[in-house]
């Protein structure tokens, strides 16, 4: 288990040196953090995942030097939209298979991360959205199978109950 | 006291032994020498590659204050009745290397490793090697800098269109434009865009002219720049005083 944690703590330490240092500048788009907590919000229960995503949160705060809180309470906030997502979709009583709730999950996640910064940033930008889309969604199929295998075993398969 | 023949014959085949190991191993052991005394010229090659730097910096300098005379012999040229002629101060660089980039694709800024001990001051234009714009000082600490990048939606900077027509470059994550120009019948596509370090210098280039077009209902045209500036940024940049 302590073995494991530390996988956790490791991976989310290479994903925010990634998306600090960002050794391809902004060629690569997607925000590793996030879909590591997305990935992590899918699995575990919510306290641990709200646990994680505040402090990845306040941690990408800090290492950005700009005193501003923009990660600390967002990230929560997405760990929260997928939780209730998934259980909107539970209590409608969807059919269909835990991968594809999985998919419209992440792939939910990623486009309402990516019109809330639309919105901040006050700039539509068609052709950057659909980038960062489809970069991102590539990208957190090896985050979240790198996630998955860092998790212990009985919280590395999703399923529509919580 | 005496040594025995053994012991005799013992310490002839050893040093005979050693010699001719050391014969056979010659080229091994020069090899470790060798390497031994490269990684000592190591830091000549570190100070070499200051010098190089250095040169660059040098260069990179030069190049822009030959814009800068160019722009002032021009200047003179319009403004030889002029009485208020001000005095320029000379450019100088400081280098200045990314430490950090902004997580968020949508608000680009760096941080560099200079500061208020390097004299930085707010609003201080960055460029990179080749002198091309890619960047402006927002906020400064003691020990770093915060550089607000050209393809930042939140990016403003003066600009003039090859030192004719002044406007506002704006900084966009897709296209990136100059506002406010009135005058758009005195630019052509291609023409150059310079920024600039003080209302009387334009010598840094930012791009040129890639569209030009004028709506109907509105006063301005719309000018947009394609920038000279890579999408990947170079490691090491340099901020204009």
């Amino acid at each position: 288990m302590k073995n494991k944690n530390l996988k956790i703590i490791g991976l989310f330490f290479l994903f925010f040196l990634f998306d600090v240092i960002r050794p391809l500048g902004y060629l690569f788009l997607p925000n590793l953090t996030f879909l590591a907590i997305v990935s992590i919000a899918l699995y575990s229960n919510l306290n641990l995942s709200l646990l994680i995503a505040l402090f990845a949160g306040s941690f990408l705060d800090s290492l950005i030097f700009s005193g501003n809180l923009f990660y600390t309470p967002v990230y929560p906030l997405f760990v929260l939209f997928v939780f209730f997502l998934n259980r909107f979709l539970y209590f409608m009583k969807i059919k269909n298979s835990p991968s594809t709730v999985k998919i419209l999950l992440s792939i939910s996640a990623i486009l309402l991360y990516s019109l809330f910064h639309n919105l901040i940033a006050k700039e539509t930008n068609l052709l950057f959205l659909i980038s960062f889309f489809i970069q991102s969604c590539l990208s957190f199929v090896f985050v979240d199978r790198l996630i998955q295998k860092a998790l212990p075993r009985k919280y590395s398969t999703f399923s529509l109950k919580r | 006291m005496y040594l025995t023949s053994n012991k005799a014959k013992k310490i002839v085949f050893t040093t005979v032994g050693a010699l001719i190991a050391l014969a056979a191993f010659r080229g091994a052991f020069q090899a470790v020498i060798i390497s031994i005394s490269e990684n000592l010229t190591v830091f000549s090659k570190l100070s070499l590659q200051d010098e190089l730097e250095q040169l660059r910096q040098e260069k990179l300098l030069y190049q822009l204050k030959f814009n800068q005379l160019r722009n002032l012999k021009e200047e003179n040229q319009e403004l030889r009745e002029a009485l208020n002629f001000k005095k320029q101060g000379d450019i100088s660089l400081v280098g200045a290397e990314i430490i950090a980039f902004s997580p968020s694709s949508w608000h680009r800024y760096v941080f560099v490793n200079v500061g208020e001990k390097e004299k930085i001051n707010e609003g201080m234009l960055v460029v990179d090697k080749n002198g091309h714009l890619i960047g402006k000082v927002t906020e400064v600490y003691p020990k770093r800098s915060k550089i607000v990048l050209l393809n930042n939606p939140d990016f403003q900077t003066p600009a003039s269109i090859n030192n004719k027509v002044s406007g506002l470059l704006q900084g966009s994550l897709s296209k990136i434009e100059i506002l406010y120009i009135e005058e758009g019948d005195k630019i052509n596509v291609g023409d150059l865009v310079y920024a600039a370090t003080n209302p009387f210098d334009s010598s840094i280039k930012a791009g040129k002219v890639s569209r030009i077009r004028k709506s109907e209902d509105s006063l301005f045209y719309e000018i947009s720049v394609e920038t000279f500036s890579k999408e990947a940024l170079p490691p090491i940049v340099f901020i204009v005083k």
